[in-house]
């Protein structure tokens, strides 16, 4: 045990591995930001799993076969198909009146059914478990002028990916989206009662869908992340639970971008920590239970506390009526 | 026939209409990705269409591929009836296969067969049971959302069975995954027995998967918690309000759907391997939710419905074996039908067709009457 420890300890001392805790963060925060601006306009996006995994084959064909590796053109393929899927979870919800948790399952098994069904048809190979021999290319890693001299920070934030650093960006953007626009203002009105918002002339329908399309281009990003960053190549399944647990940091961070954002970084924290198990000497797949456990845990505590806010919350209330009378 | 169309409501009719219309959509569907795609695409469609019905082996697959669509569909029927949208069956699945299927037969009852699977079974519905209780009891203690944490829950428990296998109960003598339980090495739920050469295989699990089968159909459909769980499902605060505890109820259906899917998870285990082998989530979990889908929440079409998708998902097997498309088709074909299955939509406009007719034709036969 005090060896563990020890070694435990090792972990936490390494730059290395709060540099890996940034690294492996973003596909989960990028679900979560996506299921969080769904989550506004009072839609739960269960599909996310099945969005990412998509958009994360097609950017990864579109990027090998037209003008090479080209994993910027990827990038933007991910991003448009995450966005006409979302398009579609929209349109079976709304136009359809499919139960919006249904379309989500119903997303996700489309998903790792159309992606392992083409994947030996698009391969030169036939290849029945990842694009490996495509040429898709990778996103380069960026070296932030000055970022180098942020003491403490410094080393840990340098030298990521560059859609690291957009991910991280995106975090501002989608906060600023949400509470600073117009449209966020929109998306919130009618999260929280859509006949009022109807009432004052917003079509529901339309904002809902919009906030489904932004959700859908964000797990686009989170897709393409996979396969153009993480590693080099799609492989079936890769998203592995990433659209699920960013389900589980939107929730737990009330689909706001900066509390969804930093649940997120708990659970990437704990993905490195799997990442750096041999080091400690615990087994392999008892470590690739902890994100999953940390969500499980997280979701419970917070749960705890809300209840415990709330019961605050109704004494203060009742304390005030007492004071009125 | 004709009768049996007559005394159905338009309601009834459209629904069968719907349901027809969207399994030919996906047919339709799975027939234009085998041609796109096969080199040999007449091959690839008979293998497709017929197989499970041509040859005995085939057949044992097609009942294979139904038994464990049957447990978790029902398990599923039991839950969704009660509106409780607790995913945790494929965990439920995985680890009732691994206590009550393989440990109980490994190291409890390595000789003793009908021991093995009395306990084995019972097991692994007592594991099951715990597995979807869990979320049950965070979201009636701590008002933790259900959905969440039982999907949260599949992913611990994989990466738990995992870690079981590979570091507990590995065979050390061995290069297989973990100790075979029989001697002879003879799956203990299940008999093979040569045709002509080809191999049929009886899966006793079928047995079991049934009565289960009617057991949920009768305590949804015929007993009093049976009702006051379908009453919950349907609006859960008119049940509150005529005096239903319904976070018991609620705790009830998801511990009934844990049940079963931890002892569907052993009898597959029991009837398919001598030994542990999954390291990976084995998607029966989610297939329960579309087992649901298709049965209307009532377990009594659940059968039908998995022999359904287990048929079509035998005959792609067969056809990617034969001819090489990958099996995975079926999931699309499976995701479309259940897209078109559940639009209200869809089909909206022949609905309020054949609602004017049928009110023209009952006018005209007052009429004809009041003559």
């Amino acid at each position: 045990m005090g060896q563990i420890l020890s070694a435990l300890f090792d972990v936490f001392k390494n730059v290395q591995f709060y540099n890996n805790v940034i690294a492996v963060t973003p596909p989960i925060l990028l679900a979560a930001l996506g299921c969080s601006i769904a989550a506004k306009a009072n839609m739960v996006n269960m599909g996310m799993e099945g969005i990412m995994l998509l958009s994360s084959f097609i950017g990864t064909l579109a990027a090998a076969y037209i003008g090479g590796p080209n994993p910027w053109l990827g990038l933007l393929v991910a991003i448009v198909v995450g966005g006409v899927l979302g398009y579609l979870v929209a349109f079976f919800n709304l136009k359809m009146k499919v139960d919006i948790i249904l379309v989500g399952i119903a997303m996700n098994l489309f998903g790792t059914g159309a992606t392992a069904f083409f994947l030996p048809l698009v391969t030169p190979n036939a290849d029945r478990s990842s694009t490996n021999s495509l040429q898709s290319g990778m996103l380069p890693n960026v070296n932030i002028p000055g970022i180098k001299n942020i003491p403490v920070l410094g080393e840990i934030l340098q030298n990521q990916n560059i859609l690291t650093y957009i991910s991280y960006l995106l975090i501002i953007v989608m906060a600023f989206l949400m509470f600073k626009t117009k449209l966020g203002l929109r998306i919130r009105a009618v999260g929280e009662n859509d006949h009022a918002a109807e009432s004052v002339g917003i079509s529901s329908d339309k904002i809902k869908t919009i906030a489904l399309i932004i959700s859908g281009c964000l797990g686009g990003i989170g897709g393409a992340f996979m396969s153009s960053v993480y590693v080099s190549y799609f492989a079936n399944g890769i998203v592995a639970g990433r659209g699920f647990i960013g389900l589980a940091a939107c929730s737990m961070g009330e689909a706001n971008p900066i509390p969804t954002a930093l649940t997120s970084i708990l659970f990437g924290f704990f993905y490195a920590l799997s990442n750096f198990a041999r080091a400690t000497g615990i087994s392999d797949n008892l470590m690739k239970m902890w994100p999953y456990l940390a969500t499980l845990i997280g979701v419970v505590l917070y749960s705890i506390n809300k209840q415990r806010k709330e019961k605050k919350r109704l004494a203060g209330l009742a304390s005030l009526e007492e004071d009125t009378k | 026939m004709n009768k049996f169309f007559k005394n159905m409501t338009v309601k009834q009719k459209h629904s069968i209409l719907r349901m027809a219309v969207s399994i030919l959509i996906g047919l339709g569907l799975a027939v234009i990705l085998i041609v796109l795609s096969s080199s040999r695409p007449k091959t690839s469609l008979s293998y497709f269409f017929t197989a499970p019905v041509t040859n005995v082996t085939y057949f044992s697959f097609w009942m294979q591929k139904a038994i464990p669509l049957i447990f978790t569909g029902t398990a599923v029927c039991i839950m969704f009836s009660a509106n409780q949208f607790n995913l945790g069956l494929e965990g439920a699945f995985l680890l009732g296969g691994m206590a009550g299927g393989a440990l109980v037969n490994i190291y409890w009852f390595p000789n003793n067969h009908i021991m093995g699977i009395i306990v084995g079974c019972l097991v692994g519905m007592l594991v099951g049971m715990v597995i979807t209780l869990i979320p049950a009891l965070l979201q009636k203690i701590f008002n933790a959302s259900v959905m969440v944490t039982s999907l949260m829950m599949n992913y611990v428990c994989l990466w738990f069975s995992v870690y079981l296998l590979f570091s507990k109960f590995k065979d050390p003598k061995t290069s297989k995954s973990t100790y075979s339980w029989t001697k002879p090495n003879q799956e203990i739920l299940a008999t093979k027995i040569k045709i002509n050469g080809d191999k049929l295989t009886i899966y006793y699990s079928i047995i079991i998967a049934l009565a289960v089968v009617i057991l949920a159909w009768f305590f949804l459909y015929r007993t009093k918690t049976g009702f006051k769980l379908r009453m919950v499902g349907v609006n859960a605060n008119f049940a509150k309000y005529v005096g239903v505890s319904v976070p018991m109820v609620a705790i009830l259906a998801q511990a009934i759907g844990g049940a079963i899917a931890g002892l569907g998870g052993a009898c597959e285990i029991m009837s398919l391997y001598t030994n542990y082998r999954w390291v990976e989530l084995t998607g029966f979990g989610w297939d329960g939710v579309t087992m649901a889908i298709f049965a209307a929440n009532n377990p009594k079409n659940v059968p039908i419905a998995a022999l359904f998708i287990s048929y079509l998902r035998a005959g792609a097997y067969v056809m990617s074996v034969q001819t090489g498309i990958q099996a995975d088709m079926t999931k699309v074909v499976e995701a479309v039908i259940i897209l078109f299955l559940l639009a209200e939509k869809f089909l909206s406009k022949t609905y309020r067709k054949m609602v004017i007719k049928q009110a023209e034709f009952e006018r005209q036969a007052a009429q004809v009457e009041a003559k």
